[in-house]
C-alpha cells in the first residue's frame, strides 16, 4: 500500500435516460395492447384461458372465467364452494331462479367447486373470495370430502399457492399484484408456462376441462360431455372410493366448515349436503349407515353454530338420468339440485 | 449470493456507492472487502481457503522475485501447493461424498451438480490465476506486486471469483495501477453486457435446463435418435448460454468498477475448425492452457525432436493440453475421454495443416465455411457425449443417436431456444461486438432492450436462483 493509488473516476456527464424511457414506453404499449385484448369477450372465449401462476390448470381456467363473469355481470355476490360434486352438481342460474321466485333477488352466483377440494381448505378459499367481491352468500357443498383427510397436493392447495389467491389473501408481492390486476401479465405467464417441464400435460389439462365460457360470461359444461364424462371417470371408480373412505367425520374438517361462519363480513353461510347416487355404496353396504351418521353429525354441529344446513333431497328427485356417474350430477341434474337448494335457502330467508 | 438475484444487484449497488464515495486509495480495499464479504455469503470456510491461498501466492511471488538458487524449487512448491489445494478440495470432496452417499459420479445429473457445488466457490479459477502469476514472476515477465490489497483483488475479485474469467496478473494488476474513468459510454456498455448476459442465462439457459429430458443420458436407450439429438443439442446450447451469459454479466459489472475482464466467448458456434473453436470457447481457460501447458510441452518436445512434423511434436502437446483441461473440469473417466476426443480432433487438424497445408478459413468460399462450422459444431457436440453421459452410459447414448427409424416426441421448444441463441450470436458476430445493439438507432435499441427485459421478467418470475453450471467446475 506504499504508493498512491490513481483510482477510478466516475463521470456521468451527458448521460441520458432516453433509452430507458423509450424502452419503458414500448413495454407499456405492449402491455396496454395485451391488456385490452385480454378483456375482449371474443378473445376470452376463443383463446386459452390465461395463467394465474397456479400449478393446477383447472383452477386457472375457473379464475379466468370468474373474471370474465365479473366483467360482464359485476363481481358475484354468491359463491358455491366445495369439490367437483359441487362444480358439477349445482347450477348457478337454477339456484338464482329459485331464489328469485322465493323473493330473494339480485343474486349473482358463481360456482367455484374445485376438484377434490377438502373441507379444510374451504375457509381460506372463502376468505379470498370475500376479499375479491364481498359476497352476500356462500354455499358450501359437503360431500365425502368432509370425512376424508386432505392429501396436501390437491387442486385446492395448488390454487391457494397461486399468486391470484395469495393476492386476495393479503400478499402484495409484485407478482401477486400483477396477476390480480393485469390480464396482460397473465397472458405473458403462459409463455413462462410454455418453457416449463410438463407443458404438454398442462395443455391437455386445458383441453380436458369440460366447462366453456360463452360471450355473455356464463359457464357451461360442454354438451358432448354430459353423457361422456372425461375428467373424473377414473377417480370415480366407486367401489375403490367407498372402500378408501372411513366415513367417520374428521373433527378438523367439521371445524373448518364451522369456521366459515366466523369469517369477517356480512355474508350468510349455508351448508348443503351433496347427494351421492345410491349405487355409490353398492359394494360397501355397511358404509351407508356410517355415512348417514357422518352427515347427522355435520348437521347438528353446523346448526349448533348458527349455520343453515340443507339436507340431501329425496332420492326419487334425482333419478338415474340426472347422473353423470355415481358421484356427479349431469347438467340437468345440476339444474334440479340447484333449484332444490335455492328453494330451501329462500324459504329460510337467507340472505 | 447468486449473481442473478436482486440481492446481488443490491450488493453491487451498495459496493459501487461506497467505491465512488471513498478516496482513490481506498477503492481497492473496498473492492477487496466486498469480495471477502461476497465469499462469506457462500461460506466462511470458502473465504478462509481463498484468503490462505491468496496470502500464499502473494508471499511466493515476493520470494520468487528474489531469485537465488532455490527459485526453481520455490516455483514447483508454489505450483504444487496450488495444485494440491485444488486437487484435494475439488476431487477429494467429490470422492468422499460419492463414497458416503453411494452416488454415481459418472453422469452430469442433479447429483453431480449438487455435490460439486460444495467445492469451495471459485477455487478452480483463482488457483489457475495463482499458478500463472507464479510462473510469470519466475520467468521474469512480470514484476511481483508488493500491494497485498491489489493482489487480493486480483485473486478473489467478487465479479469474477465464481466462474472466472481466468485473468492474467499482468493485465489485471496493470489496470488497478492506472487511473481509469467510468463515463456514460462505459456505463452503457456495462448495461448492454449485463442485459445480454441475463437474457442468455435466464431466458435461454435456465428454461433449456428445465425442459431437457431428465436423465436423458442415463436412460438414453429409451430415447429415439431425434429425441437424443435434440437433448444433446439442448445440453450444449444450455451450457453455452449459461456460461457465456455469466461471463457477459460479470464483465458488465466489472466495467462499472473500471475493470475490463477478459472476454470468454467469441461466437464459438460459428467456428470453422477446432483450433478456432478453442480460441472462441472459454477463451481465458484455453489461453491459459495454451501458455502454460501447450507451449511449454511443445518447446520441450521440439528441443528433443527437432522436426516439427514429428508425430510426437504434433500429437503430444494437444493431447496433454486437452487432458489437463479435462482434469480441470472433473476427474471422471467420461470427462477425460471428452478431452481425449477433442485432442484427437486437434491433432488431425494439425497433421493435415502441417503435412498438406490449408487455407485460412476466412479465405474459403462462404458456403464451405458454413458447412465446416456445421461439421465442427456437430463433432464438438458428439465429443460432449462422454462428458454428459459418463462412460457407463456411453454406448446406449451413442446408440440411441443412431436410431432414426422413429421420430419419437422431440421437444420443439429446444429448437426454439437454439434458434434464439443462433440469432443472438449471428447478430453479435455480424457486428463483431457483443454490444452491437448500442450502435443501432434508438427505436431499434429501445425495442431490443424492452424485449429483453420483458423476456427476463417473464422467464424468471420469482425464480432466479438457479446456479451457474460452471460454478461446479
Amino acid at each position: 500500500m506504499g504508493d498512491a493509488q490513481p483510482g477510478v473516476r466516475l463521470d456521468l456527464s451527458g448521460m441520458s435516460a432516453r433509452l430507458v424511457l423509450a424502452a419503458a414506453s414500448m413495454l407499456l404499449a405492449v402491455m396496454a395492447a395485451l391488456e385490452i385484448a385480454g378483456r375482449v369477450p371474443s378473445i376470452q372465449t376463443q383463446f386459452l384461458a390465461p395463467s394465474i401462476g397456479s400449478a393446477d390448470r383447472h383452477v386457472e381456467i375457473q379464475v379466468a372465467y370468474l373474471d370474465a363473469y365479473s366483467e360482464r355481470h359485476g363481481a358475484p355476490n354468491c359463491y358455491f364452494l366445495g369439490s367437483s360434486t359441487v362444480l358439477r352438481g349445482i347450477s348457478p342460474s337454477a339456484f338464482e331462479d329459485a331464489m328469485r321466485q322465493g323473493g330473494i333477488d339480485g343474486l349473482h352466483c358463481y360456482n367455484l367447486g374445485i376438484q377434490g377440494m377438502n373441507a379444510l381448505y374451504a375457509p381460506t378459499v372463502a376468505q379470498a373470495l370475500i376479499e375479491y367481491s364481498h359476497p352476500r352468500l356462500i354455499l358450501y357443498g359437503a360431500d365425502t370430502a368432509h370425512v376424508d383427510p386432505p392429501t396436501g397436493h390437491g387442486a385446492a392447495q395448488k390454487a391457494l399457492d397461486s399468486p391470484w389467491f395469495q393476492y386476495y389473501l393479503g400478499d402484495r408481492s409484485p407478482e401477486s399484484v400483477a396477476v390480480a390486476w393485469l390480464r396482460s401479465y397473465r397472458y405473458l405467464l403462459m409463455l413462462n408456462r410454455f418453457f416449463q417441464p410438463h407443458f404438454t400435460d398442462w395443455w391437455h389439462e386445458s383441453e380436458k376441462f369440460d366447462f366453456k365460457l360463452d360471450e355473455q360470461g356464463h359457464v357451461h359444461s360442454r354438451p358432448a360431455d354430459r353423457t361422456n364424462p372425461i375428467i373424473f371417470e377414473s377417480r370415480n371408480d366407486d367401489s375403490q372410493g367407498a372402500a378408501s373412505s372411513r366415513f367417520t367425520p374428521l373433527q378438523s374438517n367439521i371445524d373448518a366448515i364451522v369456521q366459515l361462519a366466523a369469517l369477517p363480513g356480512p355474508q350468510q353461510v349455508v351448508v348443503g349436503s351433496m347427494p351421492l347416487h345410491p349405487s355409490y355404496f353398492a359394494n360397501q353396504p355397511n358404509n351407508i349407515q356410517a355415512y348417514d351418521r357422518a352427515k347427522e353429525k355435520l348437521e347438528s354441529v353446523t346448526q349448533a353454530n348458527g349455520l343453515l344446513y340443507i339436507p340431501e333431497p329425496p332420492r326419487e328427485m334425482l333419478y338415474d338420468d340426472l347422473w353423470l356417474n355415481r358421484l356427479h350430477l349431469n347438467a340437468v341434474g345440476a339444474d334440479v339440485f340447484g333449484r332444490y337448494l335455492g328453494e330451501h335457502v329462500s324459504r329460510a330467508k337467507a340472505p | 449470493m447468486n449473481i442473478t438475484t436482486l440481492t446481488f444487484a443490491g450488493f453491487v449497488l451498495a459496493t459501487l456507492v461506497l467505491f465512488y464515495l471513498v478516496p482513490a486509495r481506498w477503492q481497492n480495499p473496498v473492492l477487496l472487502a466486498a469480495s471477502l464479504f461476497f465469499l462469506v455469503t457462500w461460506s466462511w470456510t470458502f473465504a478462509l481457503i481463498a484468503v490462505i491461498l491468496t496470502a500464499f501466492n502473494f508471499t511466493m511471488g515476493l520470494l520468487l522475485a528474489r531469485g537465488g538458487r532455490f527459485k526453481r524449487l520455490l516455483l514447483w512448491v508454489g505450483i504444487g501447493t496450488n495444485a494440491a489445494a485444488l486437487g484435494s478440495l475439488k476431487y477429494g470432496d467429490t470422492l468422499i461424498q460419492n463414497l458416503a452417499l453411494g452416488a454415481s459420479p459418472d453422469t452430469l445429473g442433479t447429483t453431480f451438480l449438487t455435490l460439486k457445488l460444495l467445492v469451495p466457490i471459485g477455487i478452480s479459477y483463482y488457483v489457475l490465476q495463482g499458478i500463472s502469476y507464479l510462473i510469470d514472476v519466475s520467468r521474469g515477465t512480470l514484476e511481483p506486486t508488493r500491494r497485498a490489497v491489489d493482489f487480493g483483488v486480483y485473486m478473489i475479485y467478487f465479479a469474477r471469483v465464481v466462474s472466472g474469467p481466468i485473468e492474467r496478473a499482468g493485465r489485471f494488476l496493470g489496470q488497478l495501477k492506472r487511473p481509469r474513468r467510468v463515463d456514460r459510454h462505459v456505463v452503457s456498455e456495462a448495461g448492454a453486457l449485463i442485459t445480454v448476459g441475463l437474457f442468455r442465462k435466464l431466458v435461454i439457459a435456465d428454461p433449456l435446463f428445465r425442459i431437457l429430458p431428465e436423465d436423458a443420458f442415463a436412460h438414453a436407450s429409451s430415447l429415439t435418435g431425434p429425441e437424443m439429438a435434440l437433448a444433446l443439442l439442448g445440453f450444449v446450447f444450455a451450457l453455452y448460454n449459461d456460461f457465456a451469459g455469466y461471463t457477459e454479466m460479470v464483465r458488465g459489472v466489472g466495467k462499472l468498477f473500471g475493470i475490463e475482464l477478459t472476454r470468454n466467448f467469441a461466437y464459438p458456434l460459428f467456428s470453422r475448425n477446432f483450433n478456432e473453436f478453442w480460441n472462441r470457447w472459454h477463451i481465458s481457460l484455453s489461453h491459459w492452457l495454451r501458455d502454460y501447458v501447450y507451449y511449454p510441452v511443445s518447446r520441450w518436445l521440439l528441443r528433443r525432436f527437432h522436426n516439427p512434423r514429428n508425430v510426437l511434436n504434433l500429437a503430444v502437446p494437444a493431447l496433454a493440453t486437452m487432458l489437463v483441461s479435462a482434469a480441470w473440469h472433473d476427474a471422471r473417466l467420461g470427462v477425460l475421454l471428452w478431452g481425449g476426443i477433442n485432442a484427437g480432433y486437434l491433432v488431425v487438424e494439425r497433421v493435415r495443416a502441417v503435412w498438406w497445408g490449408s487455407n485460412p478459413p476466412d479465405k474459403q468460399p462462404l458456403a464451405l465455411q458454413r458447412a465446416k462450422a456445421g461439421v465442427t459444431f456437430g463433432l464438438a457436440a458428439l465429443a460432449g457425449v462422454p462428458f454428459l453421459a459418463g462412460v457407463t452410459h456411453l454406448r446406449p447414448a451413442y446408440g440411441s443417436l443412431l436410431h432414426w427409424g422413429t421420430l419419437g416426441k422431440p421437444d420443439l421448444r429446444i429448437l426454439i431456444l437454439v434458434t434464439v441463441t443462433l440469432g443472438l450470436d449471428w447478430i453479435q458476430s455480424r457486428g463483431e461486438d457483443e454490444r452491437v445493439f448500442l450502435s443501432w438507432p434508438m427505436p431499434a435499441k429501445a425495442a431490443v432492450f424492452a424485449l429483453a427485459i420483458l423476456a427476463i421478467v417473464i422467464a424468471t418470475r420469482a425464480d432466479v436462483g438457479a446456479p451457474f453450471i460452471y460454478q461446479a467446475f
